[in-house]
């Protein structure tokens, strides 16, 4: 088991095979991320206790997620939790064209799972990337992408609460630039 | 010009403390009559500051609402997960129903900021040549922002009225030939671009799409960029010779699309697709007349082991002389009813999407579109239920029948609603369980029917189909209005 602490102080036991679904996690327990190692030790010397390199995953030390709160970090295990035992995905980078190829390929349980609040989707994409789980990440992007898609900018501003800042100057200026890289 | 503010929200508005120094005055004066110089220059003096301070207000008050922006969660996104959003999104939907990234850029001041330092969104540059002064600087803001990606570049049609242009245009593909991944030309004539493509050196060309007429005057200096791996053109008034000479260049290319006339250019067509074996994407369009007599085409077939998707016209003539054992699209556009031999003389065993527009009759296995009432499939190479089984998308124009062939689709198109409306009434939810998505309904006519049978319809969808259908989206009426019934 490992125990992941919350910046609302929270625990959190989990499996360690779910918990390693996180590459951040993961490459602490293997003791293979220094920086994240560091920031552990930083956060628990603040916290008035330490942390030895070798203690990191050991069942009675916790990993400190600062970044995290509970709630946010209760979603990402569910979804952990879900997956546990797939495959992790390679590192390959994908270039823009097939990055929008798959754009709207959110399986079924995946839907169920980001259909949150604006406000709890964008923080599971932060943990997601804080953690690096690709999968969550890709899964919240895409959500965000769909929602996106296909609409003006007027109706993006509606669907995220954003008000207009430019001035009807700079309004016009930016119309125009964009018929240079517009096709009519 | 001004050079285009990269920073808008550092952009030049005043704030209130610049506008505290300059000198009050007091506006009660200007009231006076009569006005001496004096006095008109105090009045003048207080309506300056007047508009000061309506801009300073102005200026703030959107500062302000840039502050509220930011602490939306989107706007907190880090740059990089905001880009990947947005190429996830795709181009966005402009004012004037074009795609475009650059219309992210109208949400707001922090997403344009994003948009602008992101190269990878001002890499398409279209060329016009439509009278706009401002042309050079706009293009030179756009080269800027794509920083060192590569390019594709659509040059328009412009007037012979505006020689003015050329030149720019000229500088624009000498400057950038450097980065130039894709020309698409879309100009009627190409002779005062070839000067220009002779004596420059595209050394990252990959992609040449020309549109216009005939590519005679370009298609030579094509063997100069052996590198291409998209080629689309037509053939036109072409010397076989030239074409010939391709053929032994060109041997990267991946997606070739050709308009042929005559049939020796099909022949040396043929040629190039021999040395190109690992092309994936072929359209190819003849207007050779259907009387010609195939003579002189090569007697062996040239297998194209890596073509994925084909696109034509005609298979006649091609089916002698192209193999496509790994085909998995195929677009064929005025066929008639001898289609049954085409997969066999193709030697495809796997297709996944099949689009058959404008057919006369064809019946797939127990499913029959139209009035025919032979089976063709029944006798080829492949059986017609591994056939099917591959098959996720198809596109109907005709009367449909559906079998359990069609159990494997995700999704159905059709093009009128009483072919929706048999649909529904032959209650497809037993054949068709793994549907999801009944999708992209073109309706014609669709705004005369909207009020009778179309919302009966759904209710009958939901009746039928529910269980497994999900969504129905009806694509558009004659008006172009989107219409979007999400998880009835």
């Amino acid at each position: 088991m490992v125990i992941l602490a919350t910046s609302d102080n929270e625990q959190f036991n989990v499996d360690k095979e779910v918990a390693e679904r996180s590459v951040l996690i993961k490459n602490m327990l293997e003791g293979e991320n220094p920086i994240a190692l560091a920031v552990a030790f930083v956060y628990m010397k603040l916290n008035g206790s330490f942390i030895r390199h070798e203690d990191v995953g050991e069942s009675d030390q916790s990993i400190p997620l600062p970044n995290i709160t509970s709630p946010v970090l209760k979603k990402v295990l569910e979804y952990c939790e879900h997956h546990r035992g797939e495959p992790l995905p390679s590192g390959d980078t994908d270039n823009a064209d097939d990055v929008r190829k798959r754009t709207t390929d959110i399986s079924e349980w995946d839907q169920k799972f980001i259909t949150v609040d604006q406000e709890m989707l964008f923080e599971i994409i932060l943990a997601a990337n804080y953690l690096d789980i690709k999968p969550l990440l890709d899964v919240g992007c895409k959500t965000v992408a769909n929602m996106i898609k296909g609409k003006t900018p007027e109706e993006i501003r509606k669907l995220f609460n954003i008000v207009n800042d430019f001035t009807p100057e700079e309004e016009a200026q930016i119309k125009k630039e964009n018929e240079w890289a517009e096709d009519r | 010009m001004a050079p285009i503010d990269l920073n808008p929200s550092k952009s030049s508005h005043k704030s209130f403390g610049e506008v505290d120094e300059t000198p009050t005055t007091n506006v009660t004066e200007t009231a006076s009559v009569p006005v001496s110089p004096g006095a008109r220059g105090r009045a003048e003096n207080a309506e300056d500051v007047k508009k000061q301070c309506i801009q300073a207000a102005t200026t703030d008050h959107l500062n302000m609402k840039e502050r509220r922006n930011m602490l939306i969660p989107i706007n907190r996104l880090p740059f990089e997960l905001f880009t990947h959003i947005i190429l996830l999104a795709g181009p966005s939907i402009s004012l004037y129903d074009e795609e475009s990234y650059g219309s992210y850029a109208l949400v707001c001041r922090h997403w344009r900021s994003v948009l602008i330092h992101s190269p990878i969104f001002w890499r398409k540059i279209h060329l016009k040549f439509n009278g706009e002064t401002e042309y050079n600087s706009f293009v030179q803001e756009i080269c800027r922002r794509s920083q060192l990606c590569s390019l594709d570049i659509t040059i328009r049609p412009y007037s012979k009225n505006s020689p003015q242009y050329r030149p720019h245009l000229e500088d624009l593909l000498f400057k950038e030939s450097h980065r130039i991944r894709r020309i698409w030309v879309r100009t009627n004539s190409l002779t005062h671009l070839v000067p220009l493509f002779s004596n420059t050196h595209f050394p990252v060309l990959k992609g040449f799409s020309y549109d216009g007429g005939s590519s005679v005057d370009v298609l030579p200096h094509l063997v100069n960029w052996s590198r291409l791996e998209t080629l689309r053109c037509q053939l036109s008034d072409v010397p076989q010779g030239a074409i010939n000479q391709l053929g032994s260049v060109l041997d990267r290319l991946r997606s070739l699309e050709l308009t042929i006339f005559t049939l020796p250019l099909l022949q040396s067509v043929l040629r190039i697709l021999h040395n190109n074996v690992n092309l994936q994407e072929l359209r190819l369009y003849t207007r050779i007349p259907s009387d010609t007599v195939a003579v002189g085409l090569p007697s062996t077939p040239t297998i194209l082991s890596a073509l994925q998707s084909l696109s034509t016209d005609d298979l006649t003539l091609l089916r002698q002389n192209i193999r496509a054992p790994n085909l998995s699209s195929l677009e064929v556009t005025c066929y008639d009813s001898t289609f049954e031999t085409i997969p066999e003389m193709l030697s495809v065993s796997l297709i996944k999407y099949l689009y058959i527009l404008d057919f006369n009759t064809i019946e797939l296995g127990h499913c029959i579109l139209g009035s025919t009432e032979r089976v063709f499939f029944e006798t080829s190479s492949f059986t017609e239920e591994s056939f099917f089984q591959t098959i996720e998308d198809l596109s109907f124009k005709h009367d449909l029948l559906y079998g359990p062939c069609l159990r494997d689709c995700f999704r159905l198109e059709f093009n009128s609603l009483e072919l929706l409306v048999e649909a529904i009434q032959t209650a497809v939810y037993p054949i068709l369980p793994r549907m999801k998505a009944l999708s992209e309904i073109y309706v014609l006519n669709f705004g005369l029917i909207v009020t009778t049978e179309y919302e009966g319809m759904f209710e009958k969808l939901l009746a039928l189909v529910a269980p497994s259908v999900e969504i129905i989206v009806p694509e558009y009426d004659d008006t172009r209005t989107f219409m979007y019934f999400d998880h009835f």
